[in-house]
Order: C-alpha cells, then structure tokens, then sequence
C-alpha cells in the first residue's frame, strides 16, 4: 500500500467524520455532564455546611449546670496559707524572759 | 481576534481530531469538543501565540480528552462505542473509512495520533510533536512505526 492510498482512505474518513460533525455552537454548554462532577462537589460542600452548622451550634449552647460536688468545693472558703512551714523559723525564747516579775501578778 | 469565528474555521479539524482522541466514540467526542471550545472562550485555556491557533487548540483537545478519560469509571451506556452502521449500508467510500477505524483503534495511542494529525489534518510531523508534547524524534519514530502497521493491517 502507497502513502497515496493511505492519505485517500484517511480523506474517506474524514469524509465520513464531516457527515456527522456536530453543528458549531461554541456557546453551548456540553450535552450532559458526568453525574460525578455534580454530585462529588455538591456532597463536599453539604458536608462542609453541615460541619459548620454543628460546630456553631457547639459554640453557642450554654454552659451545663456544675455537678453539686463541684458546686460544694467552689463554696468552701478558700484558705490560703503562703507559709505553711513558716511556724518552723520561729526561734522559741528569741526575747529575754524577765525573772524580776511574778507571772502569777500576786507579789508587787 | 474574535476567537469563536477562528474556532469555527475548523470546526470539523477539530472534529475529526476529537474523534481520535476519544477512540472515535461520537459521543465522548462531542463532550470534549464542547467542553476545549467552553474552556478557551471563557480564558481557562489561553492562547500565547506561540505556535497557530489551531495547533494550540487541537492541544487544548487533546488534554481535555485525556481528563475526560479520566472519568470513564462512571462510564454510563452513552459511552459505550458508537453503534457501527451495517455493512449493506456502506459506500464503498464509507468502507474503506471503518477498515481504516479499526485497524486504527489497533495501533498505540500515539502511533494513532501522530498518523491521524498527519495524514487526517495534513500537519507536519514537527507540528504533530508539538501537539503531542512529544520531541520530534520520538514522534517520527511513532509514526514510522505506525504507518508500517497500519499498512500491514490495512492490505490484510
């Protein structure tokens, strides 16, 4: 076969392409679109709008009751000691006793 | 530039080059065809003027079928291949078109492409390998491989 007859065999086949050539309308959008470039987005961006809902909602409930437990500690007053081992560096008899007096206050 | 009257110039080009790329199914084609034209009127795909319009375009055919193809796994009945007329009903000219079809479907992708933007829209191989992205050596080498085949196939 000579390149002559396969360049004729592939003119027959445009030929026969040109017969069924769809009319030119760049405008048109394409006859049918795959369901999954609708549905895939469409399902993303749902799930999106659920996920946001749901986290707003979370945000905005009030704040529960506190447990009757956690109610009594917070009630409890609260005592604070900074030095708790303070006691410790009290040096006992620091001052000098004083003999000259009656602790009991009967003698003058 | 009114790019929609350039497109239409060769509108059947393109066609025919659509056909190739989504293994002649009529159906496939005509989503691609549509959907490269959507894509460059609407500047999604533009053009730099680096090469001709048209060669650029057949470009722009060409990924949009490989993207296409990319969703064949949802595949519904319309893209089963289109339905092949009954012998009796042929010319002896629409024959020797679906001898050519078949044993073109036969050869590689890019043996196939090559030989189509040859033979089908009369470029030269340089322009072929720009439209396929391909160097020029590697596209003579895909078309001389695939003209001896499908000369084999078509004298058989």
């Amino acid at each position: 076969m000579s390149d002559e007859e396969l360049k004729d065999a592939f003119r027959a086949l445009r030929e026969t392409d040109a017969a069924r050539a769809p009319r030119f309308d760049a405008r048109r959008r394409q006859r049918g679109v795959h369901a999954a470039l609708i549905v895939v987005p469409s399902f993303a961006v749902l799930a999106s709008a659920a996920a946001v809902i749901l986290f707003i909602g979370q945000a905005n409930k009030p704040a529960a009751s506190p447990a009757p437990v956690a109610a009594a500690v917070s009630a409890a007053p609260t005592v604070f000691d900074p030095e708790p081992l303070g006691f410790l560096l009290e040096t006992p008899a620091l001052g000098t006793p004083d003999f000259d007096s009656d602790p009991t206050g009967k003698q003058p | 530039m009114d790019l929609a009257r350039e497109l239409s110039s060769f509108h059947a080009s393109s066609w025919g080059w659509a056909l190739a790329c989504c293994g002649r199914d009529a159906a496939r084609a005509e989503d691609v065809l549509q959907q490269s034209y959507v894509k460059v009127l609407e500047g999604k795909a533009r053009f730099a003027g680096t090469s001709s319009l048209k060669t650029w375009f057949f470009g722009v055919i060409r990924i949009t079928a490989l993207e296409h193809s990319r969703w064949r796994w949802f595949a519904s009945e319309r893209d089963a291949p289109s339905s092949t007329p009954q012998p009796d009903s042929l010319s002896a000219r629409k024959q020797t078109a679906e001898a050519l079809s078949r044993a073109l479907a036969r050869l590689s992708a890019r043996q196939r492409e090559v030989l189509h933007l040859v033979f089908y829209e009369e470029l030269t191989i340089e322009e072929a390998a720009a439209i396929m992205g391909l160097s020029v050596g590697s596209a003579r080498q895909h078309y001389d491989r695939g003209k001896k085949s499908l000369k084999e196939m078509l004298e058989t």
